[in-house]
């Protein structure tokens, strides 16, 4: 039985197709990743990685090809659709966070349980155990802006998990950290991938690529797959 | 008359929907012919983004088309204040020879339109667009009927002068002059009544009897759903002008369909012939969605709209009784006797 989890098949992204400033960011990208494992997607500035995130992430669509996820092909679904798939399966980490400045920890936490209609006390109630998880009980009513930048960067991951996703995606998690801040995130995501997580870090940091505890990486040039 | 501000609303309306309408016809063109689902390609991919704003703007124009009926309604009425002799929609719509062709069209278009909304709604509920082609040709064959309404809605417009007479409606129902408003007013409720609760009657039984949930046919009960409903509709006016009228007006010359949707009526033709429209839609359209099968995830949608569509049918058709007889009953129990 294949435990293929997520899967591209010559997928192609250009931007302002047709028009003068047309640009091809990725182009018959393919990759496989099985479940459970930690992978790098690597490459310089420029390179593609982020659009191959974002199209795995269902944060766009393809110009063509193909991008399965847990075995539904969700470059073919409508947005909608692949909102949903998105917001089931899909915890995304971004490469500036983007968590709202003026909002508490807590409440960035349980943002993506908002669309899903949980109550306030069940949202409450699993930010907690994320919080603990991620040593931020002491800033739950913080307001993120008032946060160091690891700390940031926890508070994304536990809102990338708040929807219990089994695909995590992590853009450049190492760009705006020191070498102890990554070893920290490097921690967390090593005990992610223990208790089952699949785990796409885009990265050109071989602090990353090269730790042990990373199952395969792929490299994209020009949004070209060469390894 | 151009510029009086209902017709200028109604004609930059029909105009810009119109517009809408056509440049949605053509993105409905490319997405008929071209159209593969399985497809990865990057046309493929265009036409999937396309679908999305194009179904979503021509639900929108559609819906606003629906609601033109009304506003055309509306119109008229209103306008019968600057024609000469005429007291209400009906002087206003018999004042050219394109008001009740306009009218009767824009009622055809109202379900046509709803039955497409209803299809694309449907549609959008499944993740692999399993009607984007009938869909699309169904607005394609629509698209007619919007041209059609909006040459007439000008002609309309042009053709109407305040300084020729019009008739009211008291001569254009009634029973001893000449053209379809006569004949409508001059049927015979000895005739009119038993039809039009025979198909009550039928509609009913084929709810509960054919269209059980365990019934053997029910898929026959559903498909005659569709011209059972159209039947109801078409005697459900001719009762409104024959009888109900008599009743609320409480005269046996005035049988006019419109008047009793004004103030001095309290309204009473508004929740009557929004339960009437509602109904016949909701019916027509539950009928309707027998046909679609194909795939199961889209039929088992498809029954459960079905089910929620039937049941509105049933009590508005129900509620347009019990409102239509109500003006009836209450004079017979008043005065004891029949108009």
């Amino acid at each position: 039985m294949s435990n293929l989890i997520v899967e591209t098949i010559n997928v192609t992204k250009t931007y302002n197709l047709g028009k003068p400033n047309e640009v091809t960011a990725v182009k018959d990208a393919s990759l496989q990743i099985n479940a459970g494992s930690l992978v790098v997607l690597k490459g310089p500035s420029g390179s593609g990685k982020t659009t191959l995130l974002s199209l795995i992430g269902c944060q766009t669509k393809p110009t063509r090809g193909e991008v399965i996820i847990l075995g539904k092909k969700v470059s073919k679904l409508p947005e909608k659709f692949m909102n949903l798939h998105k917001r089931n399966h899909i915890g995304f980490i971004f490469q500036h966070f983007q968590l709202i400045a003026g909002m508490s920890v807590l409440d960035n936490i349980v943002l993506p349980l908002i669309p899903e209609g949980i109550s306030p006390k069940e949202r409450s109630k699993r930010a907690d155990q994320l919080l603990e998880q991620f040593d931020l009980a002491h800033r739950r009513q913080f307001k993120v802006s008032h946060l160091s930048g690891g700390e940031q960067q926890r508070v994304a991951i536990a809102r990338a998990l708040i929807n219990n996703a089994g695909i995590l995606l992590a853009d450049e998690p190492s760009a705006h950290l020191d070498s102890r801040l990554t070893s920290d995130f490097l921690d967390h995501v090593k005990q992610l991938k223990r208790s089952g997580h699949t785990i796409l870090i885009t990265s050109h940091d071989p602090i990353i690529y090269q730790h042990p505890a990373v199952d395969q990486v792929f490299e994209i040039k020009d949004g070209q797959m060469i390894s | 008359m151009m510029l009086d501000p209902w017709i200028l609303g109604l004609i930059i309306g029909h105009s810009a929907l119109l517009l809408i309408f056509s440049l949605g016809l053509i993105n409905a063109w490319q997405i008929f012919s071209g159209w593969d689902y399985n497809s990865t390609a990057e046309k493929q991919f265009l036409l999937e983004k396309k679908t999305y704003l194009v179904s979503t703007v021509m639900n929108f124009a559609l819906f606003t088309q629906i609601l033109m009926l009304f506003l055309f309604g509306m119109a008229a009425d209103e306008l019968a204040n600057v024609l000469p002799g005429a007291m209400c929609a009906v002087g206003t719509l018999s004042s050219t020879s394109y008001g009740f062709a306009l009218l009767d069209l824009k009622i055809v278009s109202f379900f046509a339109y709803f039955i497409w909304l209803v299809v694309n709604y449907l549609d959008n509920q499944i993740e692999t667009y399993p009607l984007v082609r009938k869909k699309y040709l169904a607005l394609m064959l629509l698209y007619p009927f919007a041209v059609v309404e909006t040459v007439l809605l000008f002609a309309f417009a042009f053709d109407l002068d305040p300084s020729v007479i019009t008739s009211c409606c008291g001569s254009v129902y009634n029973e001893g002059a000449e053209g379809l408003g006569a004949s409508l007013a001059g049927a015979s409720a000895g005739f009119i009544l038993p039809l039009f609760f025979s198909i009550v009657i039928l509609l009913l039984l084929n709810r509960f009897v054919f269209n059980r949930r365990d019934a053997g046919k029910k898929w026959l009960g559903n498909l005659l759903e569709f011209p059972l409903w159209i039947a109801f509709f078409i005697t459900a006016i001719v009762v409104i002008i024959s009888f109900i009228s008599t009743y609320v007006y409480e005269m046996l010359s005035h049988k006019c369909p419109f008047c009793f949707m004004g103030a001095e009526y309290h309204y009473y033709g508004v929740p009557l012939y929004l339960c009437l429209f509602v109904a016949t839609a909701t019916g027509m359209t539950g009928g309707l969605l027998e046909t679609i099968k194909r795939p199961e995830t889209l039929a088992e949608k498809a029954r459960l709209l079905q089910k929620k569509m039937n049941t509105v049918s049933l009590w508005g058709m129900l509620a347009f009784v019990v409102i239509g007889f109500l003006p009836f009953a209450t004079y017979y129990i008043k005065t004891g006797r029949l108009i």
